[in-house]
């Protein structure tokens, strides 16, 4: 925010065209900044709430669940390490969800290429089935029973193998439309010089093609990360399980422990927060050409 | 379908080991689709016919439409109820959602650094993933040591939040919502930011005022957004149930369709063969809404935009 | 492959060809790799080391005593070991692990809650409990043949046994009734009441000395069906089972001898809506898991719970002087009785990856020192034919009520899935819950459960 006087902004000429409604006013400045603050705490109270009690003792919450710690302390938090996996944990949910998503992105990429081209017979009505499919939800029972049947139960290559086909439905959509834009020159032009179909998705298309492609890889990647039901229906063994199910056992095990728990979710939120911080600029980015 | 497929100069153009890689990639990447995305909703309606228990050996028997019969005659499982419970969710938070991010793309939608970190405070609930955010509020909200029993207590009012049967519901659709807004507010961003200032400083010289101009400006060249994000909202809060699972599993008024679905296979009742026929209808339910939905939703962006 | 040279309808074919390929590949490995599920398939595995794999769910005396016994296990095998997966909430989390696990054959040993006997007059797929329905169908190992089945006592054979076939080992049984801090007791002047108009009188007192909630209850979490256990079954054993005559409450409600709106019924319920103003105010979201330590903090005199809990209060708070009454419903003291109810009964899959040594683990805790280690440490009552004497917190707390109560099974007919709404297992306590919090009344709810009701 900028801190010079109130005329010399008025005075400056803008380089960009103002935003839709920004007008220079004391009260509006007044409401922009009320809606700011406001907009902060929504979404960091919560959070920063957990944050403080999770350096509290238990007795001090039970008490005054207000007020922050006199003496912060830093039990809580070898306490939850000690007792949940929350390691392991950690390591299992980024690795299902990238594997995950990286796979399902490859693969509409690699489905929606020939039918944004037309090369395949039948590309609108498997274009029109993935449309539909966006809307399938997702049937665990049969899937329970196939990941048994397939031997895909209980193991870390099968959790992710049953993750990748939620994505594709989005992924072949967004990259179809993209594919539709660019022009055949651009791939007669490769094959002619002697690029293969494969070099020229990978060196030419993919590249072109990155904000739709991340959106896609984001997508599929929140779903596997938010997916508690999965872990539930596809796996027992303990040491598999991503964050979502441990911490929830970890839940159930220590209701009563609000600051332990309140450690555990710091814990195992921090890798995650701090790389999201990191890639936060590529996000924005195309999260904003997405809507297209 | 007659002007489809390409005439055969085009494929020519790929060599043959292309070629074969091309079809490779499209036949895995359709099998992994029939396999897991069609095969298995194909079989549901097979299983829903049936007693099936899940046991490899016990006996399986064809029971027709059974399931259906007991889900829509008997009052157990709650199938009716659990309709009302997922009709209320999904409105509840489809309407919410959209509003809130609405206002919240208008505020964020700035290119100052201010706005930059808020648009990335937005994105944090669904990053620290359902289970955090569901421990998250269930602390917020305990009925015993929470802060906010804490201050209301000081106001004389009580209650179990979560595990009270009048607001378990709008808690929950709060959550919800809470956690989706980055996402969907982000859409409509996009949305604001595709609409040329011109048209803008148009309507500034006509001398329309702020909500004047969203109303008759902005509102209608948002359609395909809107679309996108109500189509989302509406099948995303219609088909999963990952949050409900945690802050409440499915009691309290907060039943909907697919924790019901999930409870009766994967739980004490162990009924796979009923619980796939709620799963059924929750996908017909989805494709009945999805379909006209987007239909309309497009018919209204066409005549918006013509 | 000539690609391009190739007629238009060729190519198609392919294509369908490489399709349909695809599909049968995948219908294929759906129908034939069947039974290639979870580990070494059906009750295989070496008899000298690997996993035995326990589940169950978040009970914490249980769960400790458990853990430490596994120790015990593993020091005595060395070869062994043991992994014990807990879940949440019996009802809801843990159901879904137990499902997984019996339907994949992915744990040895399963805990399950759900009393195997009385089955229902006529079991169905429908009115059948999980347990139940797996028990009749070969899911759970023959037990009847090992050393120790032979030291279980009647009731815990009679529980568990199907035609002919032991298939579980009752862990023990809980009592459920009212537990009280002493010292408040004396402080306030107060005795343990034996008739309801003697607890009425006595709730009504501490209220007016300054206590606003004279008794907890936590039904948060999913724990409504305390409402059956802890407040139902003793009002309905002690104001209306003397009434069935020759059989038990339970049959006769299920033959139709006896109807839901009858006037006993009524006054349970009437009871139900008086005893819930001397509650907690948010008594059915407070989480069953808290009220251990609200009780050990005083913040309640009197506790409705069950003696597992016992444990975790003593932990709490190790000096407190803990007493107990059974819930007096009735007001003739003869008529009240504590709940005994059936808890965690432990059985093998005949499916299991380590079926050996699963056998091996279950004779080692079911082993007369084991055993006693069990019970102290849990409080639980004791099932076995010989053992003790017992030292635990719960034995001193119940005093003269040690292992005493009636069977909830003997009350309470089965409220299974075949039953119209109100009257599932589900329901049946949140039509309680809601005359309760007085939304509705008693004969609207009797109504309710009577036209539900169906009956053989």
């Amino acid at each position: 925010m900028s801190t010079t006087g109130y005329a010399t902004r008025q005075a400056k000429p803008r380089s960009t065209p103002p935003s839709p409604g920004f007008q220079l006013r004391n009260p509006r400045r007044t409401w922009r900044i009320t809606t700011g603050i406001l907009v902060a705490l929504l979404f960091a109270i919560p959070v920063l709430y957990v944050v403080m009690i999770s350096f509290e003792s238990q007795g001090h919450f039970v008490r005054s669940p207000l007020t922050p710690p006199a003496s912060p302390t830093f039990s809580n938090f070898s306490a939850a390490w000690s007792q949940g996996d929350l390691g392991p944990e950690v390591l299992n949910t980024i690795l299902y969800s990238v594997v995950a998503a990286a796979i399902s992105v490859a693969l509409s990429l690699l489905i929606a290429f020939p039918i944004a081209r037309r090369l395949v017979r039948a590309s609108t009505f498997i274009y029109r089935t993935f449309v539909i499919g966006v809307c399938i939800p997702l049937p665990v029972i049969p899937l329970f029973i196939e990941a048994q049947r397939l031997d895909l139960y209980n193991s870390r290559i099968g959790y992710i193998l049953l993750h990748v086909e939620p994505g594709l439905p989005l992924g072949v959509i967004l990259l179809t439309a993209f594919v539709m834009s660019v022009p055949e020159e651009l791939d007669e032009a490769a094959y002619l010089e002697g690029c293969g179909y494969l070099r020229y998705l990978v060196r030419i298309v993919t590249p072109l093609a990155w904000p739709s492609i991340v959106i896609a890889f984001l997508y599929s990647l929140l779903q596997v990360w938010n997916d508690i039901i999965g872990p539930v229906v596809f796996l027992s063994d303990p040491g598999l399980f991503p964050v979502t199910r441990g911490v929830y056992n970890f839940y159930g095990a220590n209701v009563s422990a609000y600051t332990i728990l309140a450690a555990a979710v710091v814990i195992v939120s921090l890798p995650v927060v701090a790389l999201f911080i990191a890639s936060q600029r590529q996000l924005l980015r195309a999260s904003v050409i997405a809507s297209r | 379908m007659a002007a489809t497929y390409r005439t055969p100069s085009k494929v020519r153009l790929l060599s043959r080991p292309s070629r074969l890689v091309m079809w490779l990639g499209v036949a895995i990447g359709l099998a992994f689709f029939l396999l897991f995305g069609i095969a298995p909703a194909v079989a549901n309606i097979v299983i829903s016919l049936t007693d099936y228990s899940g046991l490899a050996g016990a006996s399986t028997n064809f029971t027709g439409l059974g399931n259906y019969t007991t889900l829509f005659t008997t009052q157990w499982p709650g199938f009716i109820g659990s309709l009302g419970d997922s009709l209320y969710f999904v409105v509840g938070v489809t309407v919410i959602q959209n509003a809130i991010a609405l206002a919240l793309a208008h505020r964020l939608q700035g290119t100052s650094r201010t706005a930059s970190l808020l648009r990335i405070l937005a994105f944090l609930p669904i990053v620290l993933g359902v289970t955090v955010v569901g421990i998250v509020w269930l602390l917020l909200f305990d009925p015993q040591s929470g802060p906010v029993q804490s201050v209301l207590g000081h106001a004389g009012f009580h209650s179990a939040f979560f595990g009270s049967g009048s607001l378990a519901m709008p808690l929950t659709i709060m959550v919800q919502v809470w956690q989706n807004l980055g996402f969907t507010m982000v859409v409509f961003i996009g949305g604001l930011k595709a609409i040329p200032p011109e048209i803008f400083e148009a309507a500034d010289i006509d001398g329309a005022g702020g909500w004047r101009r969203f109303r008759r400006v902005t509102w209608p060249l948002m359609a395909p957004v809107v679309s996108v994000n109500i189509t989302f909202a509406v099948i995303g809060s219609l088909t999963t149930y990952n949050l409900i699972y945690i802050l409440t599993d499915g009691q309290f008024g907060t039943n909907t369709l697919g924790i019901l679905a999930f409870n009766t296979a994967f739980g004490n009742t162990a009924d796979l063969g009923l619980g796939a026929s709620m799963s059924v209808i929750l996908l017909l339910l989805a494709i009945i809404v999805a379909l006209p939905l987007v239909a309309y939703l497009q018919h209204r962006e066409r005549r918006l935009l013509a | 492959m000539q690609l391009s040279r190739a007629p238009g309808r060729f190519r198609r074919r392919r294509a369908m060809a490489g399709i349909a390929a695809v599909t049968t590949l995948g219908a294929v490995a759906l129908a034939g790799c069947g039974g290639s599920s979870g580990g070494g398939g059906g009750g295989g595995g070496n008899a000298d080391s690997g996993t035995v794999k326990i589940i169950t769910w978040v009970n914490p005396p249980a769960v400790a005593a458990l853990t430490a016994i596994n120790k015990e296990f593993e020091q005595k095998y060395p070869k062994i070991k043991v992994q014990l997966q807990t879940a949440v909430n019996v009802a809801t989390g843990y159901a879904n692990l137990l499902q997984t696990s019996v339907n994949s054959s992915s744990a040895d040993i399963v805990t399950t809650v759900d009393q195997l006997q009385p089955l229902p007059l006529h079991p169905t797929r429908k009115n059948e409990t999980p347990t139940q329905f797996w028990s009749t169908n070969n899911v759970f190992a023959d037990l009847s043949t090992q050393p120790w089945a032979k030291n279980l006592n009647d009731a815990a054979t009679k529980a568990e046994t199907y035609n002919g076939k032991l298939v579980g080992l009752l862990s023990g049984v809980y009592q459920e009734l009212v537990f009280y801090n002493k010292a408040d007791f004396t402080k306030y002047g107060v005795t343990p009441p034996k008739t309801w108009d003697e607890f009425i009188t006595l709730m009504n007192t501490l209220k007016s000395k300054g206590v606003a909630s004279p008794l907890w209850l936590g039904l948060g979490s999913g724990a409504s069906v305390y409402v059956t256990r802890f407040i139902a079954e003793p009002f309905m054993n002690s104001l209306w089972a003397p009434k069935a005559n020759g059989e038990t409450l339970a049959q006769a409600l299920e033959k139709g001898d006896l109807k839901w709106n009858s006037p006993e019924m009524i006054q349970v319920l009437q009871r139900e809506q008086q005893l819930a103003k001397y509650l907690e105010p948010s008594y059915t979201g407070a989480a069953w898991q808290d009220m251990p330590n609200a009780f050990a903090q005083n913040k309640a005199p009197m506790l409705l719970d069950g003696s597992w809990d016992l444990t975790s209060v003593q932990k709490a708070n190790p000096t407190m002087q803990v007493g107990s009454f059974a819930l007096p419903g009735s007001n003739d003291p003869s008529a009240n009785q504590p709940v005994a109810n059936q808890d965690l009964t432990f059985e093998v899959l005949n499916k299991a990856p380590d079926k050996a040594l699963a056998m091996k683990w279950m004779a080692f805790f079911a082993s007369s020192d084991i055993y006693k280690q069990y019970v102290n440490m849990t409080g639980i009552s004791p099932i076995m034919k010989s053992g003790g004497p017992y030292s635990s917190f719960s034995s001193k707390v119940l005093g003269p009520l040690f292992g005493q109560g009636f069977n909830p099974g003997d009350v309470l007919p089965a409220l299974s899935a075949d039953q119209g709404f109100s009257d599932t297992a589900t329901q049946w306590p949140l039509v309680q819950e809601a005359v309760m919090a007085g939304s509705k009344t008693p004969q609207q709810a009797v109504a309710m459960y009577q036209s539900d009701w169906k009956t053989g």
